[in-house]
């Protein structure tokens, strides 16, 4: 660990105290206190374990009230504190600030949301409402009792980049890092820079030059000494994390060596092959669009009459959606034949239409130039045949409701595209993803699109998915702009919830290296083989934790020991009424939130455990549910593909298959068992969720 | 003029088809028309292939679908240029209302010039082609109506309204009469003075002939005054329009009753080269109840015309009216206006099978006639001489497969109070005067007449209206009355030497220019409500005759009649070509 640095929160409560438990509970106005008897709750909580004080708030998270929990903080000398109220993924940082300030570890703080899972869902009836409250404080506070405190991790960063790929996107990064100040390494597998603006002529929509736009940005790199240029280069190495990258770089027959800081990938796209399909490969007057970019260029359209477009060939079918830029492209490109030779009859054999911006001002005006736009649909795509006359495309008109044949001696298949080659040794080397396509995996569309899950390592362009030149190009700055900001400050800051691993137990099987979706756990030692957690690079997901075998590693603020204890106080009575749900903070816990700020009336038997991942749930949670009694047991991860932890979902689903396997050659009955799936929108679905459990587990009339 | 294609092609080049314009247009669907898919394959130089459909003719050019568009195209002259390319055969002879029209009034023509502010003009259209404006503007079935292309957008043109609005705004009628041409020598006898015989005389003198019009009753007008009450068609509207036509020297007879008075021989021995047989159904079609031989039972057709002769009618308190024909309905009315209480009208027929018009079912209803359909006549149960009820038989259908009159009937009855009962239960016509001839040959109780010329199998002899055959699916109706007349009138100038042709020009201005016609909707058109015209309060229409439509006033005229699409010019744009730049 020494290339790290851990910064001690500056009054850091000593775990071996005797845990001395405070604990706040919000009325929320009437929100809470409208269906949950607060003060019956606030007695409730005093007389459990360790609770030397228990404080009822209008609002807790009003100026005053925090002044009066770091008052009591001090006063009772606190060093856990549990807050019963709204939800963690809104409040949670607010009570963790407050309590450092009043100098407690900020990780000893545990979230209680009794109004999201219980006021604002449980309405009509406040019995109910306010035992299932005082079972989720008694949870909250078994598990604060065994809180350990948490430290944030900080890592240096120099001021270095390697950029993969020297295309549109990777120039525009490049030049982009260089202007900050940064060393640039751009390394270009072809001969020269440029990657797709070598292929095309023009670009959608304006059909501005290709050429031009390249030729500017060499022109900006080749002004700048900080960034060195690798073309007909080999990447052989790249080892390391943020701030630590080594890197080997084979041109030209020699091999270069070198350190970086952050990383781009930007390593472009290509056509899918369409050998096989509409005649491709069969005549030679049915091209690809970046053929027939090369036609243009090269004046060999000129004699061509009737010039037919294809359009979402290999695209919008079972396999992939949407590829993004054909529709602009051939627009752009029937322009183009059209503007050269009005006489010429160009057809657009498209399923939609899809322009946007300038390119459906473009789109108008091509029709009015006489481009002939026909609409089929995927059960009936157009055919292409060789007649006397050259060759025809019938298709299925949808909009005549009618088949036509057009004559065709151009025939263009507006395809696909799948990542560059290559892809694999990069995923390889920089431990990222790609889908089946080739196409690389951002952490999440919308919270990470041009970052990978691994910090310090980013994407731009069309190494993602297929985009407008512009674009690709505003990925290119975007994605700067992501590597500069730890180049900047010198230094990367990650959570306290981490990894811990305890090596007394560990066999060396080496599993917990190859789980970590982050490379965050190197081997290390004489052989190489005994695992050591990076934590600045370790998101706390919990994957190697659940899947261990021998069961040494724990998660900060997610121990098995915190885990259990509140399962065990879920299950203290009524356990065969109770479903334990382990919830993952992110979308799952956005779905319980939405089903209570939607007022949404459920059964009031589960009761939530929040882990950060449901890749964190081990079999040995499900099975001490069940051993406890438990009616059942939920695990709700995010809605698939997406995962806040790249694969965590998916981790925890093959999990989830195995451990039903081994349990029910267990003896258990694994119709208990039940998983759910949700985006942060599906709040109905985690209603129906548990009306159905509650169904199928017979608990239906039966309170609490 | 050959048609550029490119030209049609233009106005949505860039059409997006995104539908929205087949969404509003009134008529996607209607014999597979969808506006949206004609534009795409015009994009795709579909032209022919469409045009030869026809189905570009099912477009109302109601300016829905250009009021819609989100581009603002001008979709409407897509439409027009596909028309240019409409095969010969396929191309519409003229307007659908025209087409409609039994005596092919000009229309759109009049209709303009009434939103012009030039009713009187409007007039001088309209009588063109029949010499009552007046009556038809407020009798007529206007089949017009029916045919209006404007009844697939909203609502159809108010076409009879407005032909009443022109003709009560015109102050001397008798201007518009037309010349007659210098005295031929040749004498033409008609027999009967209702539309049929009367449209004949008239344009029979004015193509110089002495015609004689022999009317069996004490007045001219046939059904139009005995079997039309005045409620509906005032007197003097009738008797204005009678003295127009008396006025071009036609001699009219009354009192003169066919086969006691005179006979047909008798005619030819006087010198009449010609003969016009228009006698109508004057006679209720009969049938024998039990209990229908005694007091208070009268027949509807000689009770409209001894109501409309004022002879004295006893009409009790509680009426039943058996029939569900527009001879019915006005037996209804009539009733109702002569004193009776409580009218019920029974009819074989469902509400909706039943066969007077929709129009004078509803005011009939509105002024409290209770309507009983499927019920069929039973018998009359009388009390001593009194009649006490009538008994109903429940009637469970009234044609067969084939569309045939043939009432099936259940085992229900229904009893309802009454103190006289009325039946109208149709017409029949007397042709006692033709029994034993060979000639003129009758079919079906009618005689047979040419569908063209009204000619019947005997030389010099023509027959029309009600009493003569009719071109299958044609009804009796006064227009169809007029528009044989017209046909006989035309035939018999011929066969005694002249050209038959009985159109005279009477209106004088300029037909608008077709290539000035521009065709656009002001935002809205489309929506535009029909204008309905005021009527006589139900509680003002008990104890008279007085008329109850009332004529529109000149806004809503003026409003109205700019609701009409133009078919007419539309018609010559697709003949000559685009609007203002052709």
């Amino acid at each position: 660990m020494s290339d790290e640095t851990e910064v001690k929160n500056e009054a850091g409560a000593a775990p071996e105290e005797e845990p001395r438990v405070g604990v706040f509970v919000c009325d929320c106005g009437s929100n809470i206190q409208g269906a949950v008897r607060c003060n019956e709750v606030r007695d409730f909580a005093e007389g459990l374990p360790d609770v030397v004080a228990a404080e009822e708030g209008k609002w807790i998270c009003s100026v005053d009230f925090l002044n009066r929990m770091k008052e009591s903080v001090t006063e009772n000398n606190l060093n856990r504190v549990v807050v019963a109220c709204c939800t963690p993924r809104t409040h949670e940082k607010l009570f963790r600030k407050t309590v450092a300030e009043a100098g407690m570890n900020p990780y000893q703080l545990e979230f209680v949301s009794t109004r999201e899972q219980v006021s604002w869902v449980h309405r009509n009836d406040q019995d109910v409402a306010t035992e299932k409250a005082k079972d989720l404080v008694k949870m909250g506070v078994a598990k604060a009792r065994l809180l350990e405190p948490g430290y944030e991790i900080k890592l240096p960063v120099g001021r270095s980049c390697l950029i993969i790929g020297g295309g549109a996107a990777g120039m525009t990064a490049a030049t982009a890092i260089a202007n900050q100040g940064f060393q640039v390494y751009l390394v270009e597998r072809e001969a020269e820079l440029g990657g797709l603006l070598n292929s095309i002529g023009t670009i959608a929509p304006e059909g501005n030059s290709a050429a031009e736009v390249k030729e500017a940005l060499l022109a900006e790199i080749a002004s700048r000494d900080n960034i060195k240029v690798f073309t007909n280069a080999k990447l052989t190495k790249v080892e390391g994390y943020i701030g630590n990258y080594s890197v080997a770089v084979e041109a030209n027959g020699e091999t270069e060596e070198f350190h970086a800081d952050t990383v781009i990938v930007a390593t472009g796209m290509v056509e899918i092959d369409c050998t096989g399909q509409y005649m491709y490969g069969e005549s030679p007057d049915v091209v690809t669009q970046l053929q027939l970019e090369g036609m243009l260029q090269a004046g060999e359209v000129k004699d061509k009459k009737n010039v037919v477009f294809i359009q979402c060939v290999n695209s919008r079918n079972e396999e992939r959606g949407c590829c993004t830029v054909g529709c602009g492209a051939s627009v752009k490109n029937a322009r183009a034949i059209k503007e050269a030779q009005p006489d010429t009859n160009v057809y657009v054999l498209y399923r939609d239409m899809i322009t946007v911006k300038e390119e459906y001002v473009h789109l108008k005006e091509v029709m009015k130039e006489g481009v002939v736009f026909v609409r089929w649909e995927y059960e009936r795509p157009p055919v292409v045949t060789e007649t006397d006359d050259g060759l025809a495309v019938t298709v299925y008109n949808i909009l005549l409701g009618q088949e036509i044949t057009l004559p065709a001696d151009l025939v263009v298949l507006a395809t696909g595209f799948q990542g560059a080659d290559g892809v694999e040794d990069i995923k390889g080397l920089l431990k990222v993803s790609a889908n089946s396509d080739g196409f690389f995996q951002e952490q999440h569309i919308k919270l990470g699109p041009l970052d990978f899950a691994a910090a310090g390592v980013h994407l731009a362009g069309s190494a993602r998915n297929p985009k407008p030149m512009k674009d690709v190009r505003d990925e290119g700055y975007g994605a700067a702009m992501r590597a500069s900001i730890p180049m900047t400050a010198g230094f990367v800051e990650a959570e306290g919830i981490v990894a811990k691993i305890d090596l007394t137990n560990c066999i060396e099987c080496g599993l917990c290296a190859k789980k970590c979706p982050y490379g965050a756990i190197k081997l290390v030692g004489e052989e190489g083989k005994t695992p050591e957690v990076i934590s600045a690079l370790c998101k706390g997901c919990g994957t190697c934790a659940a899947d261990c075998p021998k069961e040494c590693i724990q998660i900060v603020h997610y121990t098995d020991e915190q885990l259990l204890a509140a399962v065990d106080a879920a299950l203290e009575h009524d356990a065969d009424k109770k479903i334990i749900a382990f919830v993952c903070h992110w979308c799952a816990h956005g779905a319980v939130d939405i089903a209570g700020v939607g007022r949404m009336e459920y059964p009031p038997n589960i009761r939530i455990i929040r882990v950060m991942c449901s890749a964190r749930v081990a079999q040995r949670f499900v099975q001490h549910a069940l051993d406890k009694g438990a009616a059942g047991v939920l695990v709700a991860g995010c809605e698939f593909p997406t995962c806040h932890y790249i694969t965590g979902n998916y981790e925890c689903k093959d999990r989830l298959e195995k451990l039903r396997r081994k349990l029910g050659k267990k003896g258990y009955d694994t119709d208990k068992i039940w998983e759910v799936w949700l985006s942060a929108a599906m709040g109905p679905k985690w209603v129906s969720t548990q009306k159905e459990m509650v169904k199928a587990l017979g608990l239906e009339n039966k309170p609490i | 003029m050959a048609v550029d294609v490119q030209q049609i092609k233009e106005p949505v080049i860039s059409c997006e088809q995104c539908g929205t314009c087949s969404s509003a247009c009134p008529v996607t669907g209607v014999d597979g028309f969808n506006i949206r898919r004609i534009e795409h394959a015009v994009q795709l130089n579909m032209f022919d292939s469409v045009a030869k459909t026809g189905v570009q003719w099912v477009c109302t050019m109601c300016g829905r679908c250009e009021e819609v568009c989100p581009n603002g195209y001008l979709i409407m002259d897509t439409t027009r240029g596909l028309r240019r390319l409409t095969p010969p055969d396929l191309f519409p002879a003229a307007a659908p209302c025209v087409e409609a029209c039994p005596a092919h009034i000009n229309i759109p023509q009049y209709l303009r010039l009434i939103a012009d502010g030039k009713p009187e003009e409007a007039y001088a259209v309209i009588r063109e082609k029949v010499p009552f404006p007046g009556v038809l503007g407020r009798v007529c079935a206007h089949p017009c109506e029916t045919m209006c292309k404007r009844a697939a957008v909203n609502d159809p043109i108010q076409i009879c309204a407005l032909k009443r609005y022109a003709a009560d705004n015109t102050e001397s009628s008798e201007s518009y009469l037309g010349k007659v041409a210098p005295d031929t020598g040749k004498k033409v006898a008609v027999i009967g003075a209702g539309p049929a015989g009367l449209t004949t005389a008239f344009y029979l003198r004015k193509k110089g002939h002495a015609v004689v019009v022999f009317e069996e009753k004490e007045k001219a007008g046939g059904m139009m005054r005995y079997g039309i009450p005045y409620s509906r068609l005032p007197e003097d509207v009738l008797d204005a329009e009678i003295a127009d036509i008396a006025s071009l020297g036609v001699e009219i007879k009354t009192s003169q009753k066919l086969g006691s008075d005179f006979s047909i021989d008798d005619l030819k021995a006087q010198g009449f080269e010609a003969i016009f047989l228009a006698p109508g159904a004057q006679d209720s079609r009969k049938i024998t109840l039990e209990g229908d031989d005694g007091a208070d039972v009268l027949w509807g057709v000689e009770f409209l015309a001894d109501v409309a002769a004022a002879r004295p009618v006893d009409v009790k308190k509680n009426v039943v009216v058996i029939g569900g024909g527009n001879v019915a309905v006005d037996v209804a009315m009539t009733a109702l206006r002569c004193g009776a209480e409580k009218v019920t009208m029974a009819s074989l027929e469902s509400r909706e099978e039943m066969p007077a018009f929709e129009w004078e079912i509803e005011e009939a209803v509105e002024e409290g006639v209770e309507l009983l359909p499927g019920w069929g006549p039973g018998k009359i149960v009388r009390d001593g001489a009194a009649i006490k009820q009538m008994e109903l038989v429940q009637c469970t259908s009234v044609f067969d497969d084939s569309g045939a009159f043939c009432p099936m009937f259940g085992s229900d009855k229904l009893t309802v109070d009454a103190d006289q009962v009325i039946l109208a239960i149709g017409q029949s016509i007397n042709l006692d005067f033709a029994a034993g001839k060979t000639e003129p040959e009758v079919v079906a109780g009618m005689i047979k007449a040419d569908p063209d010329t009204q000619a019947t199998s005997a030389a010099g002899l023509y027959a029309g209206g009600d009493a003569a055959t009719k071109a299958p699916g044609t009804p009796g109706t006064i227009i169809e009355a007029i528009a044989a007349g017209r046909r006989a009138a035309s035939a018999i100038d011929q066969a005694l030497g002249g050209n038959g042709d009985i159109d005279e020009q009477l209106w004088t201005g300029t037909p608008p220019d077709a290539a000035l016609y521009e065709g656009r909707r002001e935002a809205g058109f489309a929506t535009v409500p029909r204008v309905e015209y005021a009527k006589l309060p139900v509680e003002e229409r008990k104890g008279n005759f007085n008329e109850v439509g009332k004529c529109f006033a000149e806004e809503e005229a003026v409003a109205e009649a700019n609701r009409c699409l133009h078919c007419d010019l539309e018609l010559k744009l697709a003949l000559n070509g685009f609007g203002p730049a052709a």
